[in-house]
């Protein structure tokens, strides 16, 4: 039972942080640099979250010819030319499957 | 990206684009449901620590320590470390949602989690104008939640059951690649993008995800510095 009184206190403070700005700080003027700074927010923070996963195999860094690396390659392009996230995911996924099947074939 | 011009087109229209990112979401539940069960925790200890903290990656930190009989309080800081970036998707999500009412806000609040302030914002920065916002943010947030639960409760009802050979969760990697790319409109946003990558991979060692704030604060602040003022 503890423990999920040790979750909920977990999501208490996880509350805290979720509603920082979109509740607390709601009505705090943010200045010209921060407002600034929010417009790359998307671009960095979702580039710093799906990089390690593509360029890290097992905790190692790995920017060996690996299918990660390819399949994130389709999808960089995918993601370029239709703009379209289901698109891109079907292109990383099956250029993923297939570089591994064939790199595979190449290990043998 | 279509506008949506009624509550409902917002709310439906978020959903079907979310369709896409639950195969992602799926194995990584599995992968937290077992992780559980490892540990000793009951499938409704399990559900409930789903439901109460919304967040995989600080789910299997706080397991991953109470496996190691961590301290209390270890516990409670490290969890709440990798949870940082929400401060940063509240500050973010906040320009767009900041006119709707207080409870709405305190509902997407509790609900905010990565992939649907990924997909929101991406739509938010193309039609900033754009009304329903609130509607169209609860679509991709209701969507995450259920599907969440519904994998968390796959993973400590009935273990491994999809072949983690197929590595279906390098779908989650490849939508936020998905999304980041149309998000780089010019030169600076690249540059920004890729110093952020970069440190990112760099910093993994660092404890608890602090490596992601290090990267997406150099990342910021090279879009800070070489970015045009003009908001």
């Amino acid at each position: 039972m503890n423990l999920i009184l040790l979750f909920f206190v977990l999501g208490l403070f996880f509350l805290l942080e979720r509603l920082s700005f979109l509740v607390f700080l709601s009505d705090y003027e943010m200045p010209p640099l921060l407002l600034k700074a929010l417009r790359y927010v998307p671009a960095t923070i979702l580039l710093a979250i799906a990089m390690p996963s593509i360029l890290r195999t097992d905790g190692a860094i790995d920017i060996s010819l690996n299918p990660k690396i390819i399949a994130a390659c389709f999808a960089i392009i995918a993601a370029w030319r239709t703009r379209q996230i289901f698109a891109t995911i079907i292109a990383g996924m099956l250029a993923f499957w297939l570089s591994d099947y064939l790199l595979g074939l190449l290990a043998l | 990206m279509t506008k949506f011009s009624t509550e409902r087109a917002a709310f439906l229209g978020a959903i079907r684009e979310f369709l896409p990112i639950v195969p992602g979401v799926i194995p990584f539940g599995i992968v937290y449901g077992v992780a559980a069960t490892d540990i000793g925790m009951t499938p409704f200890e399990g559900i409930i620590m789903s439901i109460f903290m919304l967040a995989g990656a600080a789910q299997l930190v706080t397991i991953e320590l109470l496996g190691r009989d961590a301290a209390l309080w270890v516990i409670l800081v490290s969890a709440t470390v990798v949870n940082l970036r929400f401060i940063i998707y509240s500050a973010s999500l906040s320009q767009y949602l900041k006119p709707y009412s207080l409870q709405w806000r305190l509902f997407l609040g509790y609900l905010l989690t990565d992939q649907p302030y990924a997909l929101s914002i991406a739509y938010f920065t193309e039609n900033p104008d754009a009304p329903h916002k609130q509607w169209y943010h609860f679509g991709h947030s209701l969507m995450l939640w259920t599907w969440w639960v519904i994998a968390s409760a796959m993973g400590l009802f009935l273990g491994d059951v999809i072949p983690s050979e197929w590595n279906l969760t390098f779908a989650i990697p490849l939508m936020f690649l998905a999304i980041a790319v149309p998000a780089i409109k010019d030169w600076t946003y690249l540059l920004a993008g890729s110093v952020s990558a970069i440190v990112a991979v760099l910093a993994v060692p660092l404890p608890n995800n602090t490596g992601l704030l290090l990267a997406v604060a150099c990342g910021l602040m090279v879009g800070v510095i070489l970015g045009k003022d003009e908001s």
